[in-house]
């Protein structure tokens, strides 16, 4: 039944030049606007939105999902080349990427981003259309404890995060727990740490300190002793992958969609933790973990692999339950209310064309964006061969431009320029700033779920290993914390 | 390489030539560039909804572009302020609800509401009981009667303080005669996400964000705090209807800030009431739940003073007044 009209939806489609013209357009715009940082998905959606008043509804439909896959991996283009994520879900990709494209291999850099996003969007779709009923079920079990073991799990996760010390990458996560306090309390609107001011009571927004501390505090590090050894542009370098780098890491990009899909699926998660959480998997099963940082394919892949999944995940919410995933699909439900089709379990029920539509417009959405965003790459990659000089300026210039449009608001800005300082600071001091970003993602979605959990339980913490998802989440943390002494003491015992 | 400098500067001097002209052409009859509409949460939301739907009425009325800010954070608040301290010229005006009313007790830092100016009144939002279905219970009776048996049965779920839904949570209880165990969401999409979940069992939210899981069954409505039925949901009582004279809201409405020149002002306001009239609103509006209520500025003025002694009261019970702003 859903597979008929799923077929006779997508061969509709293909034979319709406005509507293959329509995914190009809509793919275009969403690389375009996702690359500018500050542009989050959501908003390229909200902007885009009353472009689409007088279109049909599966037309705006599908429009809507061109531009929002599309901005997915648009935003790792921004992050690759010029170290500033476009939208949360591309922050740890500029951690290997750049490193990368400073290398010469903006190209592969890019290839890497483009093909695990595809892939993974794939997989996530495959996942919502077979698995849709079943990963419902599992996401409706996810109540505030599985919530909040779950951004424990990612903040154990967090000492595998980074090179070096753990107990350095433990207290630099522990510092971004605590300036994601800042700023109104999400349970009790109560403010904390904010002087009583104005500018720190719209508390410390993620991505302009994301920018600051990645994007400004690597200008700043750069112009240290520029004058004397004046940086060489890297080489562009080969733009096509050899197939084998690709097919080697199917295993990294698998696990990478995986996670996505599952996280993509929780309610309110959003892709910024499905992220956060694959990059450090990755990071802790890898064989090189020291590579990872220093521009490795495998910290490409897998958190572009989860972002692309998380996608499909985000769908499976609206779709089965009709709650939105997350606020992209918020924006998504809010298109739909426009159209008349106001999103809840009865749309999905009484009409399952609907939900061909959405499964359609998903798929030629990957392959638009895979195509366009192959044609663009040999074109993006010269941003690369701009003199340092003048790319330092314009990486500034997005800086602000960035941290201002997330919100409209010009204390954003001076976030980001207060950042740009810490992250220059931490890398004279040779710390990571990476666990900082954990600790800004996790710790208010910890905070706030741990809060309510004991509201819920009246004050036991028993509640947490009562629940089996929440039960074993926490078993692993533990195990996780305890592997270093388990070594330890099997070394030991060898001895004897 | 002298050729392309020389290129340069004739270019850089004939921009900076060309900006006062701008300025010159911008002297015509209002509106003659875009205006900005402001909403103070994030893009997605039921405010934005209704900022981009009239936004999108007003281009077409006033012929000019409009353009939709979300200045958010703060509980609305950075928003708020933004409106307040615009250029009174009539290109920045914003959406605003109870949650300006209830900042401006809270917070010393917001914006009071004597900088703002309030445009055009759009619709109310009547505050409502809801439970989960699978409780099996479906009507107000059979709810207070559960409730005063086990208070801490069933949990509600509600905004954090000053939230509509958290008013509502304070207000309709006290007019049942019976407690309730409040658990806290960050906006309302979490708290329909936890109703359906089954984490909380009931929610004080507005009809809105429900409609549909009400229209499906999944969630029974008990009653709604309105002087009369909501439109979409013909068949639920009202709670006076049922015996507890309680009636709150929320409400939407079109705020400037304060001086605005008399002549633009008026064409603001009229310009603003034909969007919120005008037949595409009206049918999106309507689908969505809300309950449309054009005021001009006048009776907008008295709505928003009246709320603010309703809400004044709740807050102050509720010790959530700041020592500060605490009324003699």
């Amino acid at each position: 039944m859903l597979l008929t009209s799923f077929i006779d939806v997508l061969l509709g489609y293909l034979s319709s030049p406005l509507m293959l013209g329509l995914v190009v357009l809509g793919t275009v715009l969403g690389l375009v606007l996702g690359a500018i940082p500050g542009i989050s998905s959501t908003m390229a959606l909200a902007i885009l939105m009353p472009v689409t008043f007088t279109m049909e509804p599966g037309v705006a439909m599908l429009f809507l999902i061109s531009v929002f896959m599309s901005s997915v991996y648009g935003g790792s283009i921004s992050a690759i080349l010029m170290k500033l994520p476009g939208t949360p879900a591309s922050i740890f990709t500029q951690i290997d990427g750049y490193p990368m494209a400073q290398q010469g291999r903006a190209g592969h850099a890019l290839n890497f981003a483009l093909v695990s996003s595809t892939i993974g969007g794939m997989i996530g779709l495959a996942m919502l259309v077979l698995l849709a009923p079943v990963l419902a079920e599992f996401a409706t079990n996810f109540r505030s404890p599985e919530f909040a073991a779950v951004a424990l799990f990612g903040i154990v996760m967090l000492s595998f995060s980074s090179n070096g010390s753990t107990l350095v990458a433990s207290v630099v996560g522990f510092i971004g727990v605590i300036l994601g306090m800042v700023g109104f309390d999400a349970l009790t609107d109560a403010q904390r740490m904010t002087l009583n001011t104005p500018m720190l009571q719209s508390g410390l927004n993620l991505v302009p300190m994301i920018i600051g501390l990645f994007g400004l505090g690597e200008i700043l590090q750069n112009l240290v002793g520029f004058a004397q050894t004046p940086k060489v542009r890297p080489q562009i370098g080969k733009v096509m992958l050899p197939l084998n780098e690709l097919t080697s890491r199917w295993k990294v990009m698998l696990r990478g969609s995986v996670i996505g899909t599952f996280i993509g699926a929780i309610p309110a998660a959003g892709s910024a933790v499905a992220v956060s959480i694959a990059y450090a998997q990755e990071r802790r099963l890898s064989k090189t973990p020291e590579k990872f940082g220093t521009g490795h394919a495998d910290g490409i892949v897998a958190p572009e692999a989860a972002n692309s999944a998380s996608v499909g995940g985000s769908l499976i919410p609206l779709i089965a339950l009709g709650v939105p995933g997350d606020t992209i699909t918020a924006v998504l439900m809010g298109a739909l209310m426009l159209h008349g089709l106001t999103p809840g379990p009865l749309l999905f029920a009484n009409n399952p064309t609907f939900v061909a539509w959405i499964y359609v417009s998903v798929l030629l959405a990957l392959i638009a964006t895979l195509v366009v965003g192959l044609g663009m790459i040999r074109a993006a990659v010269l941003v690369t061969r701009i003199p340092p000089q003048l790319m330092y300026v314009f990486i500034a210039v997005f800086c602000v431009i960035g941290a201002f449009a997330i919100r409209n608001d010009m204390n954003d800005v001076y976030v980001m320029i207060a950042f740009g300082v810490v992250g220059f600071v931490f890398s004279r001091l040779s710390l990571p700033v990476t666990p900082m970003a954990f600790g800004l993602i996790l710790g208010p979605i910890l905070e706030e779920n741990l809060r309510r959990s004991l509201m819920i339980s009246r004050g036991s913490w028993s509640i947490f290993l009562e629940r089996p998802i929440s039960a074993v989440l926490i078993l692993i943390c533990v195990f996780l914390i305890s592997i270093p002494l388990l070594k330890w003491s099997w070394v030991k015992l060898r001895a004897l | 390489m002298k050729k392309r400098n020389l290129f340069t500067s004739a270019l850089c001097l004939a921009t900076f030539a060309a900006l006062p002209f701008q300025a010159a052409f911008a002297d015509d009859a209002y509106p003659n560039k875009p205006i900005h509409v402001t909403v103070v949460w994030p893009a997605g939301g039921g405010h934005d909804l209704v900022g981009r739907l009239i936004g999108h009425e007003l281009s077409t009325i006033m012929d000019t572009a409009v353009v939709v800010d979300n200045v958010t954070g703060a509980g609305g608040s950075t928003g708020i302020r933004h409106i307040a301290k615009a250029d009174p010229d009539g290109y920045t005006i914003g959406v605003m609800g109870l949650h300006a009313v209830s900042q401006s007790f809270m917070n010393t830092s917001a914006p009071q509401l004597d900088g703002l100016d309030p445009l055009a009144y759009v619709s109310d939002e009547p505050g409502a009981l809801q439970i989960a279905a699978d409780t099996g219970i479906d009507t107000l009776e059979a709810y207070v009667a559960a409730m005063k048996e086990d208070p801490m049965g069933l949990m509600n779920g509600n905004d954090p303080q000053g939230g509509n839904s958290f008013v509502f949570a304070e207000v309709i209880p006290q007019a049942l005669g019976t407690d309730m165990m409040r658990l806290p969401y960050p906006g309302h999409a979490p708290t329909v996400t936890a109703l359906l979940t089954g984490e909380v069992q009931t929610a004080t939210l507005p009809i809105p964000p429900i409609l549909e899981h009400a229209l499906a069954g999944t969630i029974n409505v008990l009653g709604v705090a309105s002087e009369t039925r909501h439109p979409q949901l013909p068949d639920v009582p009202t709670f006076k209807e049922q015996g507890y004279d309680v009636v709150v809201n929320d409400f939407v409405m079109l705020v400037g800030p304060v001086g605005i020149p008399t002549d633009i002002r008026a064409k603001l306001e009229a310009g603003l009431l034909a969007a919120v009239n005008s037949e595409g609103f009206v049918a999106a509006a309507k689908k969505s739940g809300m309950v449309l209520r054009p005021l001009g500025a006048t009776d907008a003025a008295a709505e928003l003073a009246m709320q603010q002694e309703l809400v004044y009261p709740l807050l102050e019970n509720a010790g959530l007044v700041a020592p500060e702003l605490k009324r003699d």
